[in-house]
Protein backbone atom coordinates (compact mmCIF):
# COMPACT_ATOMS: atom_id res chain seq x y z
CA UNK A 1 0.00 0.00 0.00
CA UNK A 2 1.34 3.42 -0.94
CA UNK A 3 2.50 5.52 1.96
CA UNK A 4 0.04 8.45 2.17
CA UNK A 5 2.84 10.79 3.24
CA UNK A 6 4.75 10.06 0.02
CA UNK A 7 1.56 10.57 -1.97
CA UNK A 8 0.90 13.91 -0.27
CA UNK A 9 4.42 15.10 -1.07
CA UNK A 10 3.93 14.20 -4.73
CA UNK A 11 0.66 16.12 -4.73
CA UNK A 12 2.21 19.06 -2.91
CA UNK A 13 4.91 19.14 -5.60
CA UNK A 14 2.03 19.62 -8.05
CA UNK A 15 0.79 22.56 -6.03
CA UNK A 16 -2.06 20.70 -4.31
CA UNK A 17 -3.08 22.85 -1.33
CA UNK A 18 -5.41 20.22 0.06
CA UNK A 19 -2.56 17.71 0.19
CA UNK A 20 -0.47 20.35 1.96
CA UNK A 21 -3.19 20.75 4.57
CA UNK A 22 -3.33 16.99 5.14
CA UNK A 23 0.45 16.86 5.43
CA UNK A 24 0.35 19.79 7.85
CA UNK A 25 -2.30 18.10 10.02
CA UNK A 26 -0.21 14.93 10.19
CA UNK A 27 3.12 16.56 10.99
CA UNK A 28 2.52 19.92 12.67
CA UNK A 29 2.40 18.41 16.15
CA UNK A 30 5.62 16.34 15.90
CA UNK A 31 7.56 19.18 14.24
CA UNK A 32 6.30 21.67 16.82
CA UNK A 33 7.24 19.41 19.75
CA UNK A 34 10.70 18.73 18.30
CA UNK A 35 11.29 22.45 17.86
CA UNK A 36 10.01 23.19 21.36
CA UNK A 37 12.51 20.73 22.87
CA UNK A 38 15.34 22.83 21.52
CA UNK A 39 13.93 26.36 21.42
CA UNK A 40 11.98 26.26 24.69
CA UNK A 41 9.67 29.13 23.71
CA UNK A 42 6.25 28.16 22.25
CA UNK A 43 6.20 31.29 20.05
CA UNK A 44 9.62 30.43 18.58
CA UNK A 45 8.52 26.84 18.02
CA UNK A 46 5.33 28.00 16.27
CA UNK A 47 7.33 30.34 13.99
CA UNK A 48 9.74 27.55 13.21
CA UNK A 49 6.89 25.21 12.35
CA UNK A 50 5.64 27.81 9.87
CA UNK A 51 9.08 28.07 8.23
CA UNK A 52 9.48 24.31 8.03
CA UNK A 53 6.07 23.80 6.40
CA UNK A 54 6.75 26.59 3.92
CA UNK A 55 9.99 24.83 3.07
CA UNK A 56 8.06 21.59 2.53
CA UNK A 57 5.79 23.46 0.10
CA UNK A 58 8.82 24.69 -1.83
CA UNK A 59 10.87 21.49 -1.75
CA UNK A 60 8.33 18.66 -1.88
CA UNK A 61 9.42 17.82 -5.40
CA UNK A 62 12.97 17.22 -4.22
CA UNK A 63 12.04 14.44 -1.78
CA UNK A 64 13.50 11.36 -3.40
CA UNK A 65 12.35 8.66 -0.96
CA UNK A 66 15.88 7.69 0.14
CA UNK A 67 14.80 8.12 3.76
CA UNK A 68 11.48 8.11 5.57
CA UNK A 69 9.37 11.24 5.32
CA UNK A 70 9.80 11.71 9.07
CA UNK A 71 13.60 11.68 8.82
CA UNK A 72 13.57 14.09 5.85
CA UNK A 73 11.17 16.43 7.60
CA UNK A 74 13.03 16.40 10.91
CA UNK A 75 16.28 17.05 9.06
CA UNK A 76 14.75 20.22 7.62
CA UNK A 77 13.47 21.13 11.08
CA UNK A 78 16.87 20.65 12.68
CA UNK A 79 18.56 22.94 10.18
CA UNK A 80 15.88 25.56 10.69
CA UNK A 81 16.40 25.27 14.45
CA UNK A 82 20.13 25.90 14.07
CA UNK A 83 19.44 28.92 11.86
CA UNK A 84 17.00 30.27 14.40
CA UNK A 85 19.41 29.75 17.30
CA UNK A 86 22.12 31.60 15.38
CA UNK A 87 19.71 34.48 14.73
CA UNK A 88 18.77 34.59 18.38
CA UNK A 89 22.42 34.45 19.41
CA UNK A 90 21.64 31.36 21.40
CA UNK A 91 23.74 28.83 19.51
CA UNK A 92 25.89 28.11 22.52
CA UNK A 93 23.77 29.30 25.39
CA UNK A 94 21.75 26.18 26.04
CA UNK A 95 24.67 23.91 25.29
CA UNK A 96 26.54 25.60 28.09
CA UNK A 97 23.75 25.11 30.57
CA UNK A 98 24.64 21.52 31.27
CA UNK A 99 24.09 20.05 34.64
CA UNK A 100 27.03 18.15 36.02
CA UNK A 101 28.34 16.11 33.13
CA UNK A 102 29.10 12.67 34.38
CA UNK A 103 31.65 10.80 32.35
CA UNK A 104 31.52 7.73 34.58
CA UNK A 105 29.07 5.02 33.79
CA UNK A 106 26.49 4.68 36.52
CA UNK A 107 26.82 1.87 39.04
CA UNK A 108 24.25 -0.83 39.49
CA UNK A 109 22.87 0.84 42.59
CA UNK A 110 22.56 4.14 40.70
CA UNK A 111 20.51 2.40 38.06
CA UNK A 112 18.22 0.66 40.49
CA UNK A 113 17.44 3.82 42.38
CA UNK A 114 17.03 5.70 39.12
CA UNK A 115 14.49 3.16 37.91
CA UNK A 116 12.38 3.85 40.97
CA UNK A 117 12.81 7.60 40.66
CA UNK A 118 12.01 7.57 36.94
CA UNK A 119 8.51 6.40 37.77
CA UNK A 120 7.89 9.90 39.09
CA UNK A 121 6.91 11.92 36.02
CA UNK A 122 7.53 15.24 37.75
CA UNK A 123 11.09 14.28 38.56
CA UNK A 124 11.72 13.08 35.02
CA UNK A 125 10.41 16.40 33.67
CA UNK A 126 12.59 18.34 36.10
CA UNK A 127 15.68 16.38 35.09
CA UNK A 128 14.87 16.72 31.38
CA UNK A 129 14.55 20.49 31.79
CA UNK A 130 18.02 20.62 33.30
CA UNK A 131 19.61 18.69 30.48
CA UNK A 132 21.58 20.42 27.74
CA UNK A 133 19.38 20.98 24.72
CA UNK A 134 21.43 18.67 22.51
CA UNK A 135 20.96 15.84 25.02
CA UNK A 136 17.25 16.53 25.43
CA UNK A 137 16.96 16.52 21.67
CA UNK A 138 18.43 13.03 21.19
CA UNK A 139 16.22 11.62 23.96
CA UNK A 140 13.21 13.10 22.17
CA UNK A 141 14.20 11.60 18.83
CA UNK A 142 14.97 8.18 20.32
CA UNK A 143 12.15 7.80 22.84
CA UNK A 144 9.34 9.96 21.51
CA UNK A 145 9.84 9.86 17.76
CA UNK A 146 11.37 6.33 17.93
CA UNK A 147 14.03 6.93 15.32
CA UNK A 148 16.91 4.52 14.82
CA UNK A 149 20.50 5.57 15.49
CA UNK A 150 21.20 6.11 11.80
CA UNK A 151 18.01 8.13 11.35
CA UNK A 152 18.88 10.38 14.29
CA UNK A 153 22.35 10.84 12.80
CA UNK A 154 20.76 11.83 9.48
CA UNK A 155 18.39 14.31 11.16
CA UNK A 156 21.15 15.93 13.19
CA UNK A 157 23.73 15.66 10.38
CA UNK A 158 26.27 14.05 12.69
CA UNK A 159 27.99 10.65 12.90
CA UNK A 160 26.18 7.73 14.52
CA UNK A 161 28.93 7.64 17.13
CA UNK A 162 28.02 11.18 18.19
CA UNK A 163 24.38 10.14 18.60
CA UNK A 164 25.37 7.23 20.82
CA UNK A 165 27.71 9.43 22.83
CA UNK A 166 25.04 12.11 23.41
CA UNK A 167 22.55 9.46 24.46
CA UNK A 168 25.03 8.00 26.90
CA UNK A 169 25.66 11.42 28.47
CA UNK A 170 21.94 12.15 28.58
CA UNK A 171 21.19 8.85 30.30
CA UNK A 172 23.93 9.23 32.87
CA UNK A 173 22.97 12.81 33.67
CA UNK A 174 19.30 11.93 34.03
CA UNK A 175 20.19 8.96 36.18
CA UNK A 176 22.29 11.02 38.55
CA UNK A 177 19.64 13.71 38.73
CA UNK A 178 16.89 11.21 39.50
CA UNK A 179 19.01 9.52 42.11
CA UNK A 180 19.58 12.86 43.86
CA UNK A 181 15.88 13.69 43.75
CA UNK A 182 15.04 10.25 45.04
CA UNK A 183 17.17 10.57 48.15
CA UNK A 184 16.07 14.12 49.03
CA UNK B 1 34.79 -1.17 35.40
CA UNK B 2 35.94 0.00 31.97
CA UNK B 3 36.73 -3.54 30.94
CA UNK B 4 33.33 -4.68 32.19
CA UNK B 5 31.62 -1.83 30.34
CA UNK B 6 33.19 -2.90 27.09
CA UNK B 7 31.40 -6.24 27.43
CA UNK B 8 27.97 -4.64 27.70
CA UNK B 9 26.05 -3.29 24.69
CA UNK B 10 25.27 0.01 26.44
CA UNK B 11 25.18 2.02 23.23
CA UNK B 12 22.60 -0.24 21.66
CA UNK B 13 20.20 -0.58 24.60
CA UNK B 14 18.24 2.64 23.84
CA UNK B 15 17.60 1.31 20.34
CA UNK B 16 16.60 -2.06 21.72
CA UNK B 17 14.09 -0.24 23.92
CA UNK B 18 12.68 1.84 21.05
CA UNK B 19 12.63 -1.28 18.86
CA UNK B 20 14.71 0.06 15.96
CA UNK B 21 17.53 -2.49 15.95
CA UNK B 22 17.86 -4.84 13.03
CA UNK B 23 16.82 -8.45 13.77
CA UNK B 24 20.38 -9.77 14.21
CA UNK B 25 21.30 -7.04 16.68
CA UNK B 26 18.06 -7.60 18.56
CA UNK B 27 18.77 -11.31 18.88
CA UNK B 28 22.28 -10.62 20.22
CA UNK B 29 20.98 -8.13 22.76
CA UNK B 30 18.27 -10.48 23.97
CA UNK B 31 20.81 -13.27 24.38
CA UNK B 32 22.98 -10.92 26.44
CA UNK B 33 20.06 -9.69 28.54
CA UNK B 34 19.12 -13.24 29.35
CA UNK B 35 22.16 -13.53 31.61
CA UNK B 36 23.23 -9.99 32.47
CA UNK B 37 21.53 -8.43 35.45
CA UNK B 38 23.32 -5.14 34.96
CA UNK B 39 21.91 -4.68 31.46
CA UNK B 40 18.49 -5.88 32.57
CA UNK B 41 18.44 -3.07 35.12
CA UNK B 42 19.70 -0.58 32.54
CA UNK B 43 16.98 -1.66 30.12
CA UNK B 44 14.35 -1.27 32.82
CA UNK B 45 15.62 2.24 33.49
CA UNK B 46 15.54 3.14 29.81
CA UNK B 47 11.97 1.89 29.45
CA UNK B 48 10.89 3.99 32.40
CA UNK B 49 12.78 6.96 30.96
CA UNK B 50 11.05 6.42 27.63
CA UNK B 51 7.68 6.62 29.41
CA UNK B 52 8.81 9.76 31.16
CA UNK B 53 9.94 11.41 27.91
CA UNK B 54 6.60 10.63 26.29
CA UNK B 55 4.66 11.99 29.23
CA UNK B 56 6.76 15.15 29.28
CA UNK B 57 5.42 16.28 25.92
CA UNK B 58 3.85 19.68 26.28
CA UNK B 59 0.08 19.98 25.86
CA UNK B 60 0.59 23.22 23.98
CA UNK B 61 0.39 23.23 20.22
CA UNK B 62 1.01 25.69 17.44
CA UNK B 63 -2.50 27.13 17.77
CA UNK B 64 -5.58 27.19 15.56
CA UNK B 65 -4.35 30.08 13.44
CA UNK B 66 -1.20 28.28 12.33
CA UNK B 67 -2.74 26.64 9.23
CA UNK B 68 -4.55 29.78 7.95
CA UNK B 69 -1.28 31.69 8.35
CA UNK B 70 0.59 29.03 6.36
CA UNK B 71 -2.14 28.95 3.73
CA UNK B 72 -1.80 32.70 3.20
CA UNK B 73 1.98 32.39 2.88
CA UNK B 74 1.62 29.58 0.33
CA UNK B 75 -0.80 31.62 -1.76
CA UNK B 76 1.53 34.63 -1.62
CA UNK B 77 4.33 32.38 -2.91
CA UNK B 78 2.14 31.20 -5.77
CA UNK B 79 1.14 34.74 -6.70
CA UNK B 80 4.77 35.83 -6.67
CA UNK B 81 5.70 33.12 -9.18
CA UNK B 82 2.88 34.07 -11.54
CA UNK B 83 3.83 37.74 -11.76
CA UNK B 84 6.09 38.81 -14.62
CA UNK B 85 9.33 40.45 -13.62
CA UNK B 86 9.24 44.22 -14.01
CA UNK B 87 12.23 44.25 -16.30
CA UNK B 88 10.35 42.02 -18.77
CA UNK B 89 7.48 44.53 -18.98
CA UNK B 90 10.00 47.29 -19.66
CA UNK B 91 11.76 45.28 -22.40
CA UNK B 92 8.44 44.51 -24.17
CA UNK B 93 7.26 48.08 -24.04
CA UNK B 94 10.54 49.35 -25.54
CA UNK B 95 10.34 47.26 -28.76
CA UNK B 96 7.20 46.87 -31.01
CA UNK B 97 8.87 44.02 -32.96
CA UNK B 98 9.45 42.11 -29.71
CA UNK B 99 5.81 42.62 -28.64
CA UNK B 100 4.54 41.32 -32.00
CA UNK B 101 6.87 38.33 -31.87
CA UNK B 102 5.68 37.47 -28.34
CA UNK B 103 2.02 37.65 -29.47
CA UNK B 104 2.72 35.33 -32.40
CA UNK B 105 4.38 32.82 -30.10
CA UNK B 106 1.36 32.72 -27.79
CA UNK B 107 -0.90 31.44 -30.62
CA UNK B 108 1.63 29.06 -32.18
CA UNK B 109 0.85 25.42 -31.33
CA UNK B 110 4.24 23.92 -32.21
CA UNK B 111 6.86 26.48 -31.29
CA UNK B 112 10.21 26.52 -33.01
CA UNK B 113 13.28 28.47 -32.07
CA UNK B 114 13.18 31.94 -33.70
CA UNK B 115 16.87 32.36 -34.04
CA UNK B 116 17.03 35.10 -31.44
CA UNK B 117 16.52 35.31 -27.74
CA UNK B 118 15.44 38.20 -25.59
CA UNK B 119 18.32 38.91 -23.29
CA UNK B 120 17.49 37.68 -19.84
CA UNK B 121 14.08 36.22 -20.86
CA UNK B 122 14.79 32.91 -19.17
CA UNK B 123 17.73 32.79 -16.80
CA UNK B 124 20.52 30.73 -18.42
CA UNK B 125 20.47 27.13 -17.16
CA UNK B 126 17.09 27.46 -15.46
CA UNK B 127 16.05 24.06 -14.11
CA UNK B 128 12.45 22.89 -13.99
CA UNK B 129 10.84 19.72 -12.68
CA UNK B 130 8.84 17.43 -14.93
CA UNK B 131 6.94 14.23 -14.50
CA UNK B 132 6.06 12.31 -17.64
CA UNK B 133 2.65 10.78 -18.29
CA UNK B 134 2.58 6.99 -17.93
CA UNK B 135 1.89 6.40 -21.63
CA UNK B 136 4.51 8.80 -22.97
CA UNK B 137 6.92 7.24 -25.46
CA UNK B 138 10.58 8.11 -25.91
CA UNK B 139 9.69 9.86 -29.17
CA UNK B 140 7.05 11.98 -27.41
CA UNK B 141 9.43 12.97 -24.65
CA UNK B 142 12.16 13.80 -27.14
CA UNK B 143 9.79 15.95 -29.20
CA UNK B 144 8.53 17.87 -26.20
CA UNK B 145 11.97 18.51 -24.72
CA UNK B 146 13.40 19.62 -28.03
CA UNK B 147 10.46 21.96 -28.53
CA UNK B 148 11.39 23.96 -25.43
CA UNK B 149 15.16 23.49 -25.82
CA UNK B 150 15.49 21.35 -22.71
CA UNK B 151 17.94 18.70 -21.52
CA UNK B 152 17.50 16.05 -18.85
CA UNK B 153 19.95 16.62 -15.99
CA UNK B 154 18.75 14.36 -13.18
CA UNK B 155 16.15 11.87 -12.20
CA UNK B 156 14.00 10.03 -11.85
CA UNK B 157 13.52 10.53 -8.13
CA UNK B 158 11.34 8.22 -6.07
CA UNK B 159 8.31 10.35 -6.97
CA UNK B 160 9.09 10.14 -10.69
CA UNK B 161 10.35 13.71 -10.90
CA UNK B 162 12.98 14.57 -13.54
CA UNK B 163 15.06 17.71 -13.45
CA UNK B 164 15.36 19.40 -16.82
CA UNK B 165 17.60 22.33 -17.77
CA UNK B 166 16.21 24.91 -20.20
CA UNK B 167 18.56 26.30 -22.80
CA UNK B 168 18.44 29.73 -24.40
CA UNK B 169 17.45 28.44 -27.83
CA UNK B 170 13.80 29.27 -27.18
CA UNK B 171 12.64 32.88 -27.14
CA UNK B 172 9.74 32.36 -24.79
CA UNK B 173 9.79 33.12 -21.08
CA UNK B 174 10.10 30.42 -18.45
CA UNK B 175 6.42 30.67 -17.56
CA UNK B 176 5.40 30.47 -21.22
CA UNK B 177 7.48 27.33 -21.70
CA UNK B 178 6.04 25.81 -18.55
CA UNK B 179 2.50 26.65 -19.70
CA UNK B 180 3.18 25.02 -23.04
CA UNK B 181 4.61 21.92 -21.36
CA UNK B 182 1.52 21.63 -19.16
CA UNK B 183 -0.65 21.72 -22.28
CA UNK B 184 1.11 18.58 -23.56
CA UNK B 185 -0.96 16.47 -21.16
CA UNK B 186 -0.43 13.21 -23.04
CA UNK B 187 3.31 13.52 -22.40
CA UNK B 188 3.74 15.78 -19.35
CA UNK B 189 1.77 15.20 -16.13
CA UNK B 190 3.63 17.77 -14.01
CA UNK B 191 5.72 20.82 -14.83
CA UNK B 192 6.96 23.32 -12.27
CA UNK B 193 9.87 25.59 -11.72
CA UNK B 194 12.38 24.35 -9.20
Amino acid sequence: MEDPHNRWLAQIADGDEQAMQQFYRAWAGPVYQFALRRLDEPADAADLLHEVMLEVWRRAGRYEGRSRVKTWLFGITHHKILDRLRQLGRARQREDSVMDVDMQPATCSDTLSAVAAAANATWVQRCLDRLAAIHRQVLHLAFYEELSCNEIAEVLACPAGTVKSRLMHARNNIKRCLQRLGIQ
Amino acid sequence: MTEETNLHPDELLPFYVNDTLDPDQRTEIEAHLHCCRRCQDETAFLRTLQTGVRQSISDSGPGDMAWPRLQRAIRRENNKHRQSPRWMATALAASLLVILAQSALLFHSYPEPRGYTLSGNTPAGQVVQLRFAPGATEADIRRVLQAVDARLVDGPGALGIYRVRLGDGDARSLEQRLDWLRQQASVISHAARE
